[in-house]
């Protein structure tokens, strides 16, 4: 597919902000699957400072600074992404038993595996909990392949929770989406890694956007896409392995990655620290278009 | 001379100090195969001259030392514990000896520790070979707190990323050194390592001189070189700044002395902005480029834009400028890695992989339990050693001491999360003499050595801060238990290197007197010490005034004298308060004249005073701790004692009362006397003055106005005035003009017109208007006048201009009412409130509040796809 992403931020203070510093990572990344074209930030009012860099997981990241006072800042990225289906077939090795994965990780004697050992820590806001081990152990049962139970365990996330905007915030702590069995993207895919951080599978997070399909015989609404987000697991020899627990199911061409962290904290699309500004509101507008399909 | 030892051990030692513990003893030993003990030779010569001093005379230093650390505010706590909670450290005047056999192999030791730590953050922050290869686990970084993600790569154009490293050392029970823990982020305790020998200098001078110790100046000297020399931009006088968190750090006198020992400038994050991907120091000429930082916030705190978000001690964007190379930061984020304790065991591995050299100074045997050996080992000797997280800022627990449900919990928590723990050992270590209660005691000790970086080599000081522990705090280091009892250490000199060391009659540090820029926050704490200040004297010499008026009308029971107190009081209060209170009470009894009089004085509670002004002038002058003088700073400790001595007097009385407030105008005249013949006449000082002839000024007017805007009966009248003139230093001055005959015309006159009293409305509004003209302006002298410089031009016009018989018409309209005096007085204390408003708006920090700005977007605007 190819896809045009347009992810547009509005900010609206009450003061004047006389300075600011902020980090964008709005860039889809190039990756496996996926190829960024082309894109383009733009900021208004004219930032003084603009540079890019790669971070740790190698998300692409734009600092910028804005040194002229302003009451109003927009942020506005255009990229153009091709995409593929995931591979299809199971990968070689992804019936393997789940436990033998976790060993190999363990006990990792090159050096990719240590390096993803990171991702059996503990992150900013992902902590493991004796609860979420257990509902991972329900998938997880002795001997299973590695493949199917991860489909399981997004299988029953996608049943056992509600998807309810009202419930949580980004700050919500995991423990309590798991006491109330409610929450969105972001919270699903937290607990997941919870949970296969918790029984040794390494897990991540990855920060994304979802073509969204018009209702039955109604119309697209510009801007009614938004970021998304899923996890996902570690199998050696093949790679990062994805799920997307809100919508049970594994990424599909439609889906497109942005960037990829521990958790939520290690991708937020746009952060930063402005002086002054008082009381502000905030517009974000998301809007995938399938460039190739019918307009 | 140690047979004299050994037949009179009852000199000064303890009855027990030459039981044989089983351990190092720094002071004896005991001969191979003889009962004998020997004194150490290091320690002979000394040891004889504290027995010929005697435990009295030592205690009696000590004292001395306590006063000094008070005075020189030597504390650990500034104003925690509330605001007087001040704690000093204790000095034994008995030092901590290094001989130098032992001190080359820790030199050697920590020189070596220090160049491999540097290579182990470069590695962490660039390639990670040491995770890649297996050489360290990656949990053991990966989890810890300490490991910042943000500043991977960051280091990659350093030469040198670890530029000021420290380390707690002890002697083990069998004499060896060991590192119990490793500071990397932004060490403390180099300022106090340099007061403590200060303060030993002075207890001790003729003995610290016949030891041949070491000296530390020349580690100073070469760390400032250094630091210059290694800033980016090749410039010649880069701006280098200590960063610290203000006067709450509890290691607050820390960095605040070695800032001023450097003669770096002490800034708060507020103070620095990052413009432009560079960093830059607000000052009052606007804003400078920052070059280099030496910091004393801890890493997470750096930057809220990509580390901690709440923390507002940091500078947003601090990382993308590190990130450039365009300040050098000491040390660098992302240092605190080193700090894990977990790393500990791996250490020798690494050095002879990275270095290809054995480690030659241990650090005490840690295990990690992430290792299945380590964790295997922690738990079966759980009773024998300290268990830490490997996080910094939690208390380490000391198995001993656990009881064995307490043991069965730890035992459980380990198992469920074992790569957080790290069990240590703590076992006995060495002792060595302390003074307690004039007899020397066996006691341990931990020192911490400092290390810097240079360009190729790295450079350990010869000495340290040696701090007097228990076994418990030992394993713990330093960390968060920067207080007790203290030692300089002294690192003797070979027989070789003895000629070497000069001893200067007086050891005090040398100030380094350079041009820099004056950052405004500094400006605005000056200006606030000088009106504080100011203030506080203003308010004495009024409340002794009364006071005085108060045991005349008891003596001779003038019913004058009671009139005159009664507009005396009202005055003070209005004075303290700011506010006009209910006119004059003529019959008030002698206890509202005393309660009065004491709760203006020593009741901090109360808004403006005296004890409050005191608090406020010593809250300013403490954010800017580093640019006052030790003599300075005794002075303000002086006023502090003689308001807690005076509160601590519950009834005191009035003659208490008197004495207190004679012992504070000296006082605070000495501190007017200091901060203006002391300090350098540059901006700093200009703000200082500005504060003081400013305050002075407002004070006057609002004298006048709560006193002699009516006129009162002839007897009360003179007797006002005169205690007016007195109040204000001024009778002499109106004596000698004129003689006796004391009149409204005549005080104003004084008071107010006469130009050549400094006490005068007249001289302040002259003195601002040229203290103003002094500072810097943005746009040079083009543009004319400032607001401030205009209103003081017209407060002075006006002044000149005033004539006492046209201020005070013989025949007003109202009788007994001053109105032109009340409209000119007015009219002068608008314009200084125009330019009060004008400096702050033109000089002083306008930060404004920063806030985080968060993109929320999570998919609450319904994503699913069903």
């Amino acid at each position: 597919m190819r896809y045009r992403v347009t992810h547009s931020t509005h900010y609206d203070y009450t003061e004047t902000v006389t300075l600011c510093h902020n980090q964008a990572r709005l860039t889809p990344s190039s990756e496996g699957r996926q190829q960024c074209r082309r894109y383009l930030l733009t900021v208004d009012p004219t930032p003084k400072v603009v540079r890019e860099r790669r971070d740790y997981f190698g998300n692409r990241v734009t600092y910028f600074g804005i040194e002229v006072p302003h009451t109003e800042l927009v942020v506005n990225m255009v990229s153009e992404v091709v995409t593929e289906a995931a591979p299809t077939q199971l990968q070689l090795g992804a019936e393997r038993a789940w436990e033998q994965v976790r060993d190999a990780v363990l006990f990792g004697e090159d050096a990719e595996l240590r390096l993803v050992q990171q991702f059996l820590c503990d992150s900013p806001l992902v902590r493991t909990m004796p609860e979420l081990s257990a509902y991972a152990l329900e998938s997880f049962t002795p001997g299973r392949g590695l493949m199917e139970a991860a489909i399981d365990l997004t299988h029953r996330i996608y049943t056992d929770f509600s998807y309810d905007p009202t419930a949580t915030t980004i700050s919500t702590p995991l423990d309590q989406v798991w006491e109330e069995r409610r929450g969105v993207c972001q919270d699903f895919a937290q607990l997941a890694i919870a949970a296969l951080r918790g029984i040794g599978l390494p897990a991540g997070y990855v920060s994304g956007y979802l073509e969204t399909l018009p209702p039955e015989g109604g119309e697209k609404l510009v801007g009614s896409d938004a970021s998304h987000a899923w996890f996902s697991l570690y199998l050696p020899e093949v790679g990062w392995l994805e799920f997307d627990p809100t919508n049970d199911q594994m990424p599909t061409e439609q889906y497109i990655v942005l960037a990829r962290g521990r958790d939520y904290a290690d991708v937020a699309p746009l952060n930063g620290v402005i002086y002054g500004g008082g009381p502000h509101t905030m517009k974000v507008s998301v809007d995938v278009v399938d460039l190739d399909g019918p307009i | 001379m140690s047979e004299a030892l050994a037949g009179d051990p009852g000199v000064l030692l303890s009855s027990t100090y030459l039981d044989d513990r089983g351990v190092y003893d720094e002071l004896w030993t005991n001969q191979e195969g003889s009962r004998k003990h020997q004194v150490r030779g290091h320690w002979q010569a000394l040891l004889s001259s504290f027995q010929q001093l005697g435990g009295r005379d030592l205690e009696a230093r000590r004292q001395e030392a306590r006063r000094l650390f008070r005075e020189n505010g030597v504390s650990y706590s500034a104003l925690a514990d509330g605001e007087r909670g001040r704690r000093p450290w204790e000095l034994d005047p008995v030092p901590f000896l290094v001989p130098a056999d032992d001190w080359a192999k820790i030199e050697g030791g920590l020189a070596q520790r220090a160049r491999l730590l540097d290579a182990i953050l470069k590695d962490l922050y660039g390639p990670r070979h040491l995770i890649r290869g297996g050489m360290v686990p990656a949990e053991l970084i990966y989890r810890h707190p300490g490991f910042l993600l943000q500043a991977d790569g960051t280091l990659a154009h350093e030469e040198r990323a670890l530029t000021l490293y420290a380390a707690d050392v002890v002697r083990t029970a069998e004499g060896e050194f060991h590192v119990v823990a490793d500071r990397t982020q932004a060490p403390a305790g180099a300022g106090l390592a340099l007061e403590t020998r200060i303060a030993c200098s002075r207890i001790l001078p003729n003995l610290i001189r016949a030891t041949h110790v070491h000296r530390l100046a020349s580690f100073f000297r070469t760390l400032r070189n250094d630091l210059a020399l290694r800033a980016p931009h090749q410039k010649l006088d880069p701006r280098i700044v200590v960063l610290g968190q203000g006067a709450s750090d509890p290691t607050y006198f820390d960095h605040a002395y070695l800032a001023s020992y450097l003669g770096f400038p002490l800034v708060e994050g507020e103070d620095l902005t990052v413009r432009e991907s560079h960093l830059w120091l607000r000052t009052i000429e606007g804003l400078k480029l920052v070059d280099m930082v030496l910091r004393r916030v801890p890493d997470a705190l750096c930057d809220p834009l990509e580390l901690d978000p709440g923390s507002t001690a940091g500078i947003p964007a601090l990382l993308e400028v590190m990130r450039r190379a365009n300040v050098g930061m000491v040390n660098p984020l992302g240092a605190g890695i080193l700090e894990n304790p977990g790393l500990l065991p791996y250490l020798p591995r690494i050095a002879r992989q990275f270095l290809g050299e054995d480690l030659k100074l241990a650090s005490t045997p840690t295990w990690w339990c992430g290792q299945p050996e380590g964790r295997a080992y922690v738990l079966e000797h759980l009773d024998e050693l300290l268990i830490k997280s490997i996080e910094r800022g939690r208390r380490p627990v000391w198995g001993g001491d656990l009881s064995s449900e307490e043991l069965a919990q730890w035992r459980a928590r380990i198992e469920r999360d074992p790569g957080l723990y790290v069990g240590q050992e703590a076992g006995v270590s060495a002792t060595t003499p302390g003074l307690v209660h004039g007899e020397l005691r066996p006691q341990s000790a931990v020192t911490r050595c400092f290390v810097a970086a240079r360009e190729d080599a790295f450079l350990v000081m010869p000495g340290g801060f040696t701090r007097v522990t228990t076994r418990g705090e030992i394993a713990g280091g330093l960390a968060g238990s920067l207080q007790g009892t203290c030692k300089d250490t002294w690192v003797l000199a070979s027989e070789e290197e003895k000629h070497l060391i000069s001893w200067p009659a007086k050891t005090s540090p040398s100030f380094v007197v350079a041009y820099e820029s004056l950052p405004s926050r500094a400006a605005e704490s000056l200006y606030w010490v000088g009106r504080h200040a100011e203030r506080a004297e203003f308010l004495t010499r009024l409340a002794r005034s009364a006071l005085r008026k108060f045991n005349e009308s008891r003596d001779y029971g003038d019913p004058a004298d009671s009139g005159c107190l009664a507009i005396l009081l009202y005055a003070l209060k209005v004075l303290s308060t700011g506010r006009s209170s209910a006119a004059p009470t003529l019959s008030s009894g002698s206890e509202f004249v005393e309660n009065t009089l004491l709760e203006t004085v020593r009741d901090a509670t109360l808004e403006g005073s005296l004890a409050a002004t005191f608090r406020a002038l010593e809250r300013s002058a403490l954010s800017v701790r580093d640019r006052w003088s030790t003599d300075t700073w005794r002075v303000i400790d002086e006023i502090s004692e003689t308001l807690e001595e005076q509160r601590r007097l519950p009834r005191a009385g009035l003659v208490a009362l008197e004495d207190t407030l004679d012992r504070l105008v000296s006082a605070l005249v000495g501190l007017t006397g200091l901060t203006i013949e002391s300090t350098t006449h540059e901006h700093g000082w200009q703000f200082l003055m500005i504060g003081r002839r400013m305050e002075r000024a407002r004070n006057l007017i609002l004298l006048m106005q709560s006193t002699v805007m009516r006129e009162a009966e002839e007897g009360i009248e003179h007797q006002l005035l005169e205690a007016l003139l007195i109040a204000n230093e001024s009778v002499m001055t109106h004596r000698r003009r004129y003689r006796a005959a004391l009149d409204i015309a005549s005080a104003v006159q004084v008071l107010l017109l006469d130009g050549s009293n400094p006490r005068s409305l007249a001289y302040q509004v002259t003195e601002l208007a040229k203290h103003l003209d002094a500072l810097p302006r943005e746009d040079g002298t083009r543009r004319g006048l400032a607001v401030d410089q205009r209103a003081l031009l017209q407060a002075t016009t006006l002044v000149r201009l005033a004539d006492a018989s046209t201020l005070l018409p013989a025949d007003s309209g109202q009788p007994h009412q001053r109105d032109a005096l009340a409209g000119f007085l007015a009219a002068i204390d608008s314009e200084l409130e125009t330019a009060i408003a004008a400096l702050d708006q033109a000089f002083f920090t306008h930060v404004q509040p920063t806030q985080q700005l968060v993109a929320v977007t999570r998919d609450d605007d319904g994503s699913e796809t069903e």
